[in-house]
């Protein structure tokens, strides 16, 4: 019994690899800035 | 029963569960690893047992739905204590230093004469002095990171290309040798956004912009005009469809007020009426920050307010095609610019500091200069004012839902903000989370172009 995933997570293992790995910042779905100020932009379109 | 290795689990605080009634769909979603479940009426039936007594015995069947909940933390250990990860997370990106983020401002001269603008415009632009001091900082910073970003502003940038041109030739020749990542974008008001200036940016490799229409014709022009009153409207909307088309990714905002909301309905309809690119033109739309830079505060929503009216005006633009930015829920690790320690905002003088707002006041608000030879030296006392504002400070941030989405938001507002126009001075996604988290789901499915709902009808 599986459920439909339909945004995968940052699992446990991808953020420790990310966090004390050689990339210190979240990847995938963690690499966001993500800001209210005028005009932010995002990096990259689904995400910053 | 166990996480694999004799753990005892719980429910993590993180997730929120919605239903969907039209597809009779259950979505789950938990804010710390951003993952979204769809779950059927049976599933969730088990979901719920388990999150009841996540250490139940269970058949090999319902095992498999612990550990897929598991796996998207939708169930943590017992002894994890999910605030202090959150704040691992928090520090170690804060912290970071291998990722250069760099906001530029080649130019503070502007074709633009909006009566909103926090800027402080002249017709300053970067002299031949501040360019070696840009170019010797970033040989320095090369030596030892492995990304940098940079996102071009003004100003208008796109009245400093040549400018940006010489920098971003400069900051390649350095990275390529190093196998450095370099990505770029830039904020402009989208006027001279014509056929040849996307051609030049994408050369650049400049892969987005943003662009402000504030509503439709009438609204737009009102609040975004030429020196002299000059309209902008129609050449900006002909601009960033044409942008769209030719492979530029544009985020499209608009400042919501109370007074061009109707506005912006309409500036959907039209765009709607285009040609455009759906894959390369996001809509954002973006809630004025009620601080001293607002101009006209009685216009401005509060959080409470703006949580209200945003769902129905992004679900107006998927329903129109239009797909929306905002919608994508991630769990972010620092809010933005101004509390990673190795992002800086740069202005043409090589003034140094944290915030895009005070590119209003540059002199007054810099955490330190770019020297001749691009040392940057630090005002320890002004960069400890940005540095040490923590999220995790704050009471109510540490108790709230939302803090891995929002990770205590934006500084500048929380320092500046008017308190009659703040709210409870939180983000107004913690007022609208489960609203917006079925319009999540719905621009991945329903208004999601190819979706076929049998995706939905496995067990």
């Amino acid at each position: 019994m599986k459920p439909f995933t339909l945004v995968s997570p940052l699992t446990l293992e991808k953020e420790l690899s990310n966090i004390f790995g050689e990339d210190i910042k979240c990847s995938g779905p963690g690499e966001v800035i993500r800001c209210g100020a005028p005009g932010e932009v995002k990096e990259e379109d689904q995400a910053y | 029963m166990t996480s694999g290795n004799s753990e005892t689990l719980k429910p993590s605080q993180y997730n929120t569960f919605v239903y969907h009634e039209e597809d009779q769909a259950h979505i789950g979603f938990n804010s710390v690893s951003g993952g979204v479940m769809v779950f059927s009426a049976g599933q969730i039936e088990v979901v719920n047992e388990i999150l009841a007594d996540p250490n139940c015995e269970l058949d090999e069947e319902r095992e498999e739905m612990r550990r897929s909940l598991l796996e998207a933390r939708f169930l943590v250990e017992s002894r994890a204590n999910e605030l202090k990860m959150l704040k691992v997370r928090h520090l170690m990106s804060k912290q970071g230093n291998q990722e250069l983020g760099l906001v530029v401002a080649p130019t503070l001269a502007c074709n633009f004469d909006c009566p909103y603008c926090y800027v402080d415009r002249g017709k300053i632009s970067m002299d031949a002095e501040a360019i070696v001091r840009f170019k010797n900082f970033i040989s320095k910073k090369a030596e030892n990171i492995k990304k940098i970003r940079v996102c071009w502003t003004g100003g208008e940038p796109l009245l400093a290309l040549d400018i940006i041109g010489d920098l971003t030739r400069f900051m390649e020749a350095e990275c390529k040798p190093r196998n450095i990542k370099l990505t770029c974008t830039m904020v402009s008001n989208g006027f001279l956004l014509h056929g040849d200036n996307i051609k030049k940016l994408k050369s650049l490799g400049i892969h987005a912009v943003q662009v402000t229409l504030d509503g439709n014709r009438e609204s737009h022009n009102r609040s975004r005009y030429t020196p002299g009153g000059g309209e902008t409207y129609d050449r900006i909307l002909e601009n960033v469809i044409d942008a769209s088309n030719k492979g530029l990714s544009v985020t499209l905002r608009s400042n919501i007020s109370k007074e061009n909301i109707g506005g912006v309905y309409k500036m959907l309809d039209e765009l709607s009426d285009k040609k455009f690119n759906a894959d390369f033109l996001k809509f954002s739309p973006s809630k004025i920050l009620p601080s001293e830079l607002s101009g006209d505060l009685c216009h401005l929503f509060n959080p409470m307010e703006y949580a209200a009216l945003e769902p129905n005006l992004v679900e107006y633009a998927l329903k129109k095609g239009i797909r929306s930015n905002i919608l994508d829920m991630h769990t972010i690790a620092v809010y933005c610019c101004a509390n990673w320690m190795s992002t800086y905002v740069i202005d043409p003088y090589t003034n140094v500091m944290k915030c895009w707002c005070n590119l209003g006041d540059c002199k007054n608000n810099k955490i330190g200069a770019l020297a001749a030879d691009g040392e940057l030296a630090i005002d320890f006392p002004s960069l400890s004012e940005w540095a040490a504002w923590d999220a995790f400070d704050i009471p109510e941030c540490r108790e709230c839902q939302v803090l891995p989405l929002c990770m205590g938001g934006c500084k500048y507002y929380n320092d500046t903000g008017r308190s009659d126009l703040r709210g409870d001075g939180c983000s107004h996604r913690k007022h609208n989370l489960k609203e917006m988290l079925i319009l999540y789901y719905l621009s991945l499915t329903k208004y999601k172009p190819g979706y076929s709902p049998q995706h939905f009808k496995k067990k």
